[in-house]
C-alpha cells in the first residue's frame, strides 16, 4: 500500500516536470534549440501568481489567466527579442544555446532587481485536504496536479492534432523550408509554440506553488534541469515522450526518497539518465536520427 | 492572358552566373516547359519564383504584380506552387494531414475558437475534409488516406507532392522533375494526370523535366536553358530541331 501511495505522489510531482519537458520538447521539435530559459518562464509563472494573490490581494482564479497570458507574452518576446534573428540566419546551434543561457540569467536577475533575493511565501492555493481513495490516503495537492497536468495533456493533443495550428507546426518541425512553400508563416508557428510551451509552463508554476508554497528567482533552475532531463528521458521533440518522461522522472524521485535516501534522489535521477543515453540514445520514444546516405 | 512574367532575371552565387537575364512568360492554362541540360539553372528559377532566392536583378511580376521581396509563403498564398526534385513531403504525417497543411491559409478559424470549440472551428475543419476527400478521389488514393506518407510506394509520393501543391489553389503549378524515376508507363498516367489537372482546375503549369517525350507529348511551349542563358525558346518541334539546343545536348 505505502508503494501505490509514493508512486502517486511521485506522479504528482510528475505531473510539473511533464508540464515543463512539454516546452523543452516542442521547442526542441520546431527549431532544434534548446531553450535553457525555459525553466525562468516558471519562475515568471511563479512571481505572477504572487502578485496577483499577495500583492493584488486577488483570488486564484484570477492568477491563473493572468500567469498563463504572462509567461506566453514573454515566450514570444524572449523568441522574437533574442532567437529570431539567430534562426533567420541559420545561426550555429552553439550560439542559440549560449544566447539561451544569456536569456536566463537576464530573467533572474531581473526579476532578482524586482522582487529582492529572498524567497516569497505564497499562500495556499487550494483548501487542502486528505482525500481517501479505497485504503489510499492522499494530499489533496498531488490529486490537483495529476488532475490538471492530465486535462493540460489532453488539450495539448487536441491541439496538435486536430487543429491547423497543430498540422503546421509538425510540419514546420518536419521540414520548415517545405512548410514556408506551401504558404505557412513559419516565424509565427515559431512563435506559437513559444507561447505555448511557456503557457503550460505557467500551469506547471501553478502546480509547483500548490505543492511548494513558495517563489523565489532562482527556482526555474533545477526545476527546469529535471524537466529538461525528463524530456531527454522519454525522446526530445517527442510530445508524448515528454510526458511519460515526466511522470517517470516524479516517480523515480518520489520511490528514491522513501527507499534509498533523501540526500541522493538527485543524485539518482541524474544517474538514471546517464544510463538511459548509453542504453537508448534517442530516449523512450525518440526517432532514431540515422539518415539514409 | 499573361500570367507570369520575368524579365533579366539574374542571380549570382558569388561569381557564379547560375541564371543571367531570364526572360520568361507564362499565360493563363498554359503548360509551359523548362528543359536544359544538368546544372543548366533549372532549379534555381524554380527557387527564385517562389522566393527562397533573391534575384540579384531583374523583374517577376504575377498577375502583374512584382513578387521580388514578397517571403516563400507569401508568394506561395499569392497564387504559385511547387513540388520539389528531390520528394519532401511531411513524411511522419498522414496523406491526410499532408495535404491539409496547404489548406492552412484558407482555414478562417481563430486559436481560441480551436481551443474552445467553438462551431467555426468545427465547420471550417468539416470544410476541408471534404475538400480534401474530394482531391484524394480525382487522384484515386482515397484509400490511402490515413495511411503515413513516408510509407506510400515511389509514385504516390509523387502524385501527393502534386496534390499537395495543388491544395494551396495556385494559378500557376511549378513541377520540379515530376517524372524523376518513374517507368514509362507511370510516366504515360503522370501525363494524363498532369493535363487533367490544367482542365479541372484552370491552373497553369511550369515544368522541369528530364524525360523528352513527356515535354514533347504535353507542353504547349518549352524554354531551353544552358549555363543560366535561355537558348532557345518554342514549340517542342521548334525547340528540337534547333541546332543550338542539339549542342548544349549532345555537344559539337
Amino acid at each position: 500500500m505505502d508503494f501505490i501511495k509514493h508512486v502517486i505522489n511521485g506522479l504528482g510531482l510528475g505531473s510539473i516536470y511533464a508540464l515543463v519537458a512539454l516546452g523543452y520538447t516542442m521547442v526542441y521539435g520546431i527549431v532544434k534549440l534548446i531553450n535553457f530559459a525555459h525553466g525562468d518562464i516558471i519562475m515568471v509563472g511563479g512571481y505572477m501568481i504572487y502578485v496577483v494573490m499577495v500583492v493584488l490581494g486577488l483570488p486564484v482564479w484570477l492568477a491563473i489567466p493572468a500567469a498563463i497570458i504572462i509567461c506566453s507574452l514573454t515566450g514570444m518576446i524572449v523568441e522574437r527579442v533574442a532567437y529570431r534573428r539567430l534562426l533567420v540566419h541559420n545561426a550555429a546551434r552553439i550560439s542559440l544555446l549560449i544566447t539561451a543561457m544569456g536569456v536566463s540569467i537576464f530573467l533572474q536577475n531581473a526579476f532578482m532587481l524586482m522582487f529582492g533575493t529572498d524567497p516569497k511565501s505564497m499562500p495556499p492555493l487550494f483548501p487542502y485536504g486528505q482525500i481517501k481513495l479505497g485504503g489510499l490516503e492522499l494530499a489533496s495537492t498531488t490529486v490537483i496536479n495529476i488532475v490538471v497536468s492530465l486535462i493540460m495533456m489532453f488539450g495539448l493533443h487536441l491541439l496538435v492534432n486536430k487543429t491547423k495550428m497543430g498540422k503546421a507546426m509538425t510540419a514546420t518541425s518536419e521540414d520548415s523550408e517545405a512548410a514556408k512553400l506551401m504558404g505557412i508563416n513559419t516565424n509565427r508557428i515559431i512563435s506559437f509554440t513559444f507561447a505555448l510551451g511557456s503557457g503550460l509552463a505557467a500551469v506547471a508554476a501553478l502546480l509547483y506553488c500548490n505543492t511548494y508554497p513558495q517563489v523565489k528567482t532562482t527556482m526555474g533552475n533545477l526545476l527546469g534541469l529535471k524537466a529538461f532531463v525528463a524530456a531527454v528521458f522519454g525522446g526530445i521533440g517527442s510530445v508524448p515522450g515528454a510526458m511519460l518522461g515526466g511522470y517517470f522522472l516524479g516517480v523515480i524521485e518520489s520511490l528514491t526518497k522513501a527507499y534509498i535516501s533523501t540526500t541522493l534522489t538527485d543524485a539518482v535521477v541524474f544517474g538514471i539518465l546517464i544510463i538511459m543515453l548509453l542504453v537508448k540514445p534517442t530516449g523512450l520514444l525518440g526517432r532514431n536520427g540515422k539518415e539514409k546516405v | 492572358m499573361r500570367l507570369l512574367i520575368t524579365k533579366d532575371l539574374s542571380i549570382k552565387f558569388g561569381g557564379l552566373q547560375a541564371v543571367n537575364d531570364l526572360h520568361i512568360e507564362v499565360n493563363n492554362k498554359e503548360i509551359v516547359g523548362l528543359i536544359g541540360p544538368n546544372g543548366a539553372g533549372k532549379t534555381t528559377v524554380f527557387n527564385l519564383l517562389t522566393g527562397v532566392y533573391p534575384p540579384s536583378s531583374g523583374a517577376m511580376r504575377l498577375e502583374g504584380t512584382s513578387i521580388i521581396g514578397m517571403k516563400p509563403f507569401e508568394i506561395n498564398r499569392y497564387g504559385i506552387a511547387r513540388t520539389f526534385q528531390n520528394i519532401r513531403l511531411f513524411k511522419n504525417m498522414t496523406v491526410a494531414d499532408n495535404i491539409k497543411v496547404s489548406m492552412q491559409q484558407s482555414m478562417k478559424y481563430h486559436t481560441l475558437s480551436a481551443m474552445f470549440r467553438l462551431p467555426s472551428y468545427w465547420k471550417e475543419e468539416h470544410r476541408v475534409d471534404t475538400e480534401v476527400r474530394e482531391l484524394l478521389k480525382i487522384f484515386d488514393m482515397e484509400d490511402v488516406a490515413e495511411q503515413i506518407a513516408a510509407n506510400l510506394p515511389y509514385g504516390l509520393q509523387r502524385k501527393l507532392e502534386i496534390l499537395r501543391a495543388l491544395a494551396c489553389k495556385p494559378k500557376i503549378l511549378l513541377l520540379d522533375e515530376p517524372a524523376a524515376g518513374m517507368n514509362p508507363t507511370e510516366t504515360h498516367v503522370l501525363m494524363e494526370i498532369i493535363r487533367s489537372i490544367r482542365n479541372r482546375f484552370d491552373v497553369a503549369i511550369l515544368l522541369i523535366e528530364h524525360d523528352m517525350s513527356l515535354v514533347m507529348n504535353i507542353c504547349e511551349r518549352v524554354y531551353v536553358l544552358d549555363y543560366g542563358n535561355l537558348i532557345a525558346e518554342g514549340t517542342p518541334e521548334q525547340v528540337r530541331s534547333n541546332q543550338r539546343v542539339i549542342t548544349a545536348y549532345l555537344g559539337n
